[in-house]
């Protein structure tokens, strides 16, 4: 099986980065800002999407001078090779939980919801061996794929989100400020991190057609995956009421359980392939970048042929909760605090640094 | 399923060490030294978290 060395174009891009950022309305991810944030959890969304804007922009300038670089060779470049690698290396560390985790809820969710007879480990091993394939293939064919299925997992979601609004209820959504503005911004402080993956997105830049591109690509999934996040948070809260939404742990999947089109019952069977075709994406990704970073840390070019032994070492970490719900939503929570400033201060002090290097001066590629 | 679990886990083995060897042969001595780590956790972990 050979990689594609091609490049991405910014509607590949763009699509890998909605699939893996929306998905994040789908699993426990809402049910983290519910709880601190209550009903004014869309609030905190969009603090948390002012808040990431400037590290964005700054590691934007960063990479747009180091064109053809990625995030661990300009890690390299600006701490150098010790500190360096030892930043990439806790990014690395970050990232395997995140996987660990995230593949662990998402196992749960079709275990609990979907497939309730089937074993825990047969729907891990489907779930990574399908996503460890997509990895395989490289970074040019998950684009391809998450541009292929980008069109149908988004009109299913707003089809989805539709039905929602008008079996929805807007008075919930009072008192608008919830717990007050205390509440809100302490959440949307914690919770940085689920915008973390646009500073993981770095990683790729070099696979990115242009520059022109991934900046465009960066900026439109950012200002949509806003709006479409935010939207998704008040619409749960309309439906189920913050005090039912708070205790759900996955809201979207109770969701299209319990809205009808027409006289259609059970439309989850509708919306279920979609949204395992974007895990499936999603997953790819994830994978791809994990070997990548780890490649690039210890030097090995052709780190496609960690991606199986990747694969096993995160199935064997995923199944190891008896009780994913309690051990794995603790234990998720906290990860996204330890991230949350990471990804914050990193972009900054890469900048700083840049900066002070002089990088900044002609603009042009170092 | 425990011995299909292990069969799985060490035909993967087998395959990373080959890639391993070959990392060494290219004078990647830590690369393969992370790879033979990853497997050893790879083989010991289904002890830990499938088979308890």
């Amino acid at each position: 099986m050979k990689q594609t060395k091609g490049k991405m174009g910014i509607r590949e891009f763009a699509a890998i980065l909605f699939l893996l950022i929306g998905t994040k309305i789908t699993d426990d991810t809402p049910t983290y800002l519910y709880s601190g944030a209550k009903n004014a959890a869309w609030i905190s969304m969009l603090l948390i999407s002012m808040a990431l804007i400037i590290p964005t922009i700054l590691l934007l300038k960063v990479l747009s001078v180091h064109k053809g670089k990625n995030l661990h060779e300009i890690n390299l470049y600006l701490f150098g090779k010790v500190i360096g690698n030892m930043v990439s290396f806790t990014l690395l560390i970050l990232g395997l939980l995140t996987i660990v985790m995230d593949s662990s809820v998402y196992v749960d969710i079709i275990g609990t919801m979907y497939f309730t007879k089937t074993p825990t480990i047969a729907i891990f091993a489907v779930l990574m061996c399908v996503s460890a394939y997509g990895a395989k293939k490289g970074v040019e064919h998950i684009g391809s794929v998450a541009w292929l299925v980008f069109f149908y997992t988004k009109v299913t979601l707003i089809v989805a989100l539709f039905f929602t609004f008008k079996e929805g209820n807007s008075k919930l959504l009072f008192p608008i400020l919830g717990p007050g503005v205390g509440g809100i911004v302490k959440t949307a402080a914690q919770k940085l991190s689920i915008f973390g993956d646009f500073f993981y997105a770095g990683l790729i830049a070099p696979f990115v057609a242009t520059f022109k591109d991934f900046r465009r690509g960066m900026f439109l999934t950012y200002l949509i995956l806003t709006v479409e996040l935010t939207v998704a948070l008040m619409l749960f809260v309309m439906l189920f009421d913050f005090t039912s939404v708070e205790i759900l742990n996955y809201p979207f999947h109770e969701t299209i359980r319990y809205i009808q089109i027409g006289f259609l019952t059970n439309v989850e069977t509708l919306f279920f392939p979609f949204w395992l075709v974007a895990t499936f994406i999603r997953f790819s990704f994830y994978i791809y970048l994990f070997v990548l970073l780890l490649g690039g840390i210890f030097k090995i070019r052709e780190f496609e042929y960690l991606i199986p032994l990747v694969t096993v070492i995160f199935i064997l970490l995923g199944i190891a909760p008896e009780t994913p719900l309690i051990t794995i939503s603790e234990n998720r929570d906290m990860t996204l605090q330890v991230l949350s400033p990471l990804l914050f201060v990193l972009p900054c002090v890469m900048w700083i640094i840049a900066k002070i290097r002089g990088d900044f001066k002609n603009e042009s590629s170092v | 399923m425990t011995y299909t679990i292990y069969l799985a886990v060490i035909g993967v083995v087998i395959y990373s060490c080959g890639f391993a060897l070959s990392l060494w042969k290219q004078k990647n001595k830590p690369g393969a030294f992370v790879i033979v780590v990853l497997s050893v956790i790879a083989l010991v972990l289904p002890y830990f978290t499938y088979i308890k």
